[in-house]
């Protein structure tokens, strides 16, 4: 064991060093933390608060459009504010809150596009519409981001308005308003009707809502919340790990040993330690790199989450803890550790037949297809952790890791999980077995590839 | 076939490595065959043969990195090289480095393979480096290393925990002149260290200044074992002559086997009976009056033997 643990020690050390590895690693954090992080940003960046015109021959709409975007910063301010006051109670140097920006703002129609009637104006307002000419508001110059154009009769409000912009794609205007217009449509017929404004509000919020239980729990307790709901997918997302860390490590399984066969070390390393210490100084090697780096995924988006202000973070906090409990995390890690050493071994034999990596990689292309299967398998595993597809995939080894870490949230029975424990840890072994015997009658062979039979030949010589 | 050694077979305790009828089989090919051999301790041993007589098939199940098909193998007393790899170093026919590893860390990571302590692999790794005049490159990657330097880093990794027994199989091949003469100051400071060493190769010059002892292989059959004096001693004497005359009165001088005629006009070889004396040639070509341009004694060299014993076994 002393030797393999020596191998193993070398192998670690080849791969962390490497520039690949360490990017990797710095790299992870960087990409969770942007995309959590950016797209709030680049919205604070890239969207300036945008100009909008208003035409409004009844002069009746004008004020809807101003108090729809007014409540909708409130709202968002509000928002922003109560996050500020969390964290306000935890650290008390905090500074002070930053309003939130404003989306929009209206803008007066420039004096100089008002023509004699209405398809003149908007013919008019066309260069500002398009970016030639611009418009002054309190952040200076600005293109005109929309037109919103009334019809001259009030009554035709409902399928006469105009919206003009070189930006249909983003809605955010457009929909704050119409649901403003409609909201003030209705609570007039409303009203027209006799209905009094307080009982509009109330009809307005009749909703229905289903207590969602689940039966399998105790008495009393069968009541599901939304973190639970979302539980059966997080182990999605140790699946996505786990084919990640895969390939990963399989690239460098396959690079390492071909290396060494190529360069002819493996005679040296056979004299001095038999192909069982060096096969298992290899896997544990990799393994110990692998594992560094999903601890340091891990710990990289423990990190942001924890600094991670807004939705995910408050989503993501209870998530985590119902995936870190025992019942959960033991299995998840069984499978994980199994799993990982059925394709490493795998990997570590059909390496040591190869003379080159080109040769390598095409003995890799079924091995990746098997890998996909449980893969694109995922979503429906996800959405029925109990069913057919699910517990059929469940007891191919191949696929057991992936399948029963993706079902594991939705508490399959127990003798499952020790019967595909069992039956992996029997197919580990015997892979283990089986690649031991290629990696030794392989790692001193010369020439290209073997044919089936040959490999067959290696399995029982 | 020569006779075999006729010394009384050393002692199991004497013997570094001793091989009794190993045969080893590919499928069908069969690379060596009921290979019985006898290493004493403390002595440079060579394996002699052509290529692919057998010589790195022999090292490797010496070395259990192949099992023999059939027949024993026993190194330092152990069934197993691995159970006494402390003991033992090797250099492979073809060398290999990790290239993006420094010389030193190298060389300490083999000689942790073998057991030696890390830190006092690394500090014996370096003095070695500076032993052998790379002193510069300890720090250097593998992959920066001339091809002669990387070689010569592979010889020390073989011998940085001080093994009792070294196998180097082709140690010479791929090395300019003067990296061959590093090596064999190596293997000279190691036998004066005591150490056994066991090297192949078809290179005859280094056997005959290193060898005390060979064993000739030739697909896969041990066709000669014994000293060098022995092996030259397996091939008659001869006289080489030149001359415008016919020296076929010359059979007829006691002790002369045969009288061969050389490429080149008037070249002549006298085969000598073991014993027999040249001077007697020398009176009986100046009785028979044959005139002589030029006459000369030749003793056989190590090549001479190879060639007997590699054709006698390609002609068979």
């Amino acid at each position: 064991m002393k030797y393999a643990l020596r191998i193993a020690f070398r192998e670690f050390g080849e791969h962390v060093k490497t520039k690949g590895f360490i990017i990797g690693l710095i790299l992870f954090p960087v990409l969770v933390f942007a995309g959590f992080r950016v797209p709030a940003i680049l919205e604070q960046i890239s969207k300036p608060t945008r100009a909008f015109a208003v035409i409004d021959p009844t002069g009746r709409f004008t004020a809807i459009v101003d108090e729809a975007v007014e409540r909708d910063w409130q709202e968002r301010d509000d928002k922003a504010r109560l996050v500020w006051l969390e964290k306000k109670k935890a650290d008390a140097q905090l500074a002070d809150h930053v309003p939130e920006k404003r989306l929009f703002r209206r803008v007066e129609v420039p004096p100089e596009a008002i023509g004699a009637d209405l398809s003149e104006t908007i013919a008019n307002l066309k260069p500002w519409l398009t970016g030639e000419r611009k418009v002054h508001t309190d952040d200076g110059e600005q293109e005109l981001f929309a037109l919103i154009v009334f019809p001259p009769v009030a009554g035709q409000v409902r399928k006469g308005v105009q919206y003009w912009s070189t930006n249909l794609t983003d809605e955010a205007l457009s929909k704050l308003v119409s649901r403003a217009l409609a909201e003030d449509l209705r609570r007039k017929e409303y009203t027209e009707k006799g209905i009094p404004q307080a009982e509009v509000e109330r009809i307005a919020r009749i909703d229905v809502k289903f207590d969602d239980k689940d039966p399998r729990k105790a008495a009393g307790e069968e009541d599901v919340g939304t973190a639970e709901k979302l539980r059966q997918w997080a182990p999605v997302g140790f699946v996505y790990l786990m084919f990640v860390a895969m390939m990963t490590v399989a690239q460098m399984l396959l690079s390492s040993t071909v290396e060494e066969k190529a360069s002819r070390i493996f005679e040296v390393l056979l004299s001095s330690v038999t192909p069982w210490e060096l096969m298992l100084g290899k896997l544990i090697g990799v393994a110990a790199v692998g594992l560094t780096m999903f601890a340091a995924w891990l710990v990289s988006l423990f990190v942001v989450l924890r600094f991670a202000s807004g939705g995910v973070g408050e989503v993501a906090g209870p998530l985590m803890s119902l995936v870190f409990t025992p019942g959960v995390l033991v299995p998840l890690a069984a499978y994980f550790l199994l799993g990982f050493l059925l394709y490493a071994s795998l990997l570590l034999a059909l390496g040591s037949l190869c003379n080159t990596l080109k040769e390598a990689q095409n003995f890799m292309s079924p091995v990746m297809i098997v890998l996909m299967i449980p893969l694109f398998a995922m979503i429906f595993v996800a959405r029925d952790p109990n069913g057919v597809l699910a517990k059929v995939l469940s007891w191919i080894p191949p696929f057991t890791p992936f399948t029963m870490m993706n079902r594991i949230a939705g508490d399959p029975a127990g003798w499952e999980i020790a019967g595909t424990l069992g039956l992996l840890l029997v197919s580990v072994a015997l892979m283990l077995w089986l690649a031991g015997r290629i990696f030794r009658n392989g790692v001193l062979r010369t020439g290209a590839p073997p044919k089936i039979v040959e490999l067959w030949r290696l399995l029982r010589g | 076939m020569p006779p075999l050694d006729p010394r009384p077979a050393p002692s199991m305790s004497d013997l570094a490595l001793r091989l009794e009828h190993v045969t080893k089989r590919f499928d069908t090919f069969t690379a060596v065959d009921d290979l019985s051999l006898a290493v004493p301790f403390g002595c440079v041993y060579g394996f002699l043969g052509p290529n692919g007589a057998g010589k790195t098939t022999t090292i490797r199940m010496s070395l259990s990195i192949y099992e023999p098909t059939m027949g024993r193998v026993e190194i330092l007393g152990a069934r197993s090289a691995l159970d006494v790899r402390a003991q033992i170093g090797y250099l492979p026919e073809e060398k290999g480095l990790y290239k993006k590893m420094k010389a030193k860390d190298l060389i300490a990571f083999f000689g942790g393979l073998r057991g030696m302590d890390p830190g006092e692999a690394r500090r014996e790794a370096v003095r070695l480096l500076e032993r052998y005049g790379l002193g510069g490159f300890t720090d250097t990657r593998c992959e920066a290393l001339s091809k002669g330097m990387g070689q010569k880093v592979q010889v020390l990794a073989s011998v940085v925990h001080k093994p009792r027994f070294v196998i180097l199989d082709e140690p010479f091949s791929g090395l300019d002149p003067v990296n061959q003469q590093v090596l064999e100051q190596v293997i000279l400071d190691l036998r004066a260290q005591g150490t056994t060493i066991v090297f192949s190769t078809h290179i005859m010059e280094h056997a005959e200044r290193l060898c005390d002892r060979i064993v000739l292989i030739g697909r896969g059959k041990r066709l000669f074992d014994g000293t060098i004096v022995e092996a030259k001693r397996s091939i008659p004497r001869s006289v080489r002559l030149h001359t415008a005359s016919d020296p076929e009165p010359l059979r007829a001088v006691r002790g002369v086997t045969d009288v061969v005629r050389l490429e080149g006009d008037g070249h002549w070889a006298i085969m000598l009976a073991e014993g027999a004396q040249t001077d007697e040639v020398l009176r009986a070509c100046f009785r028979s009056g044959i005139e002589l341009s030029s006459f000369e004694r030749h003793d056989p060299s190590l090549r001479d033997v190879f060639l007997k014993f590699v054709g006698e076994e390609a002609a068979a």
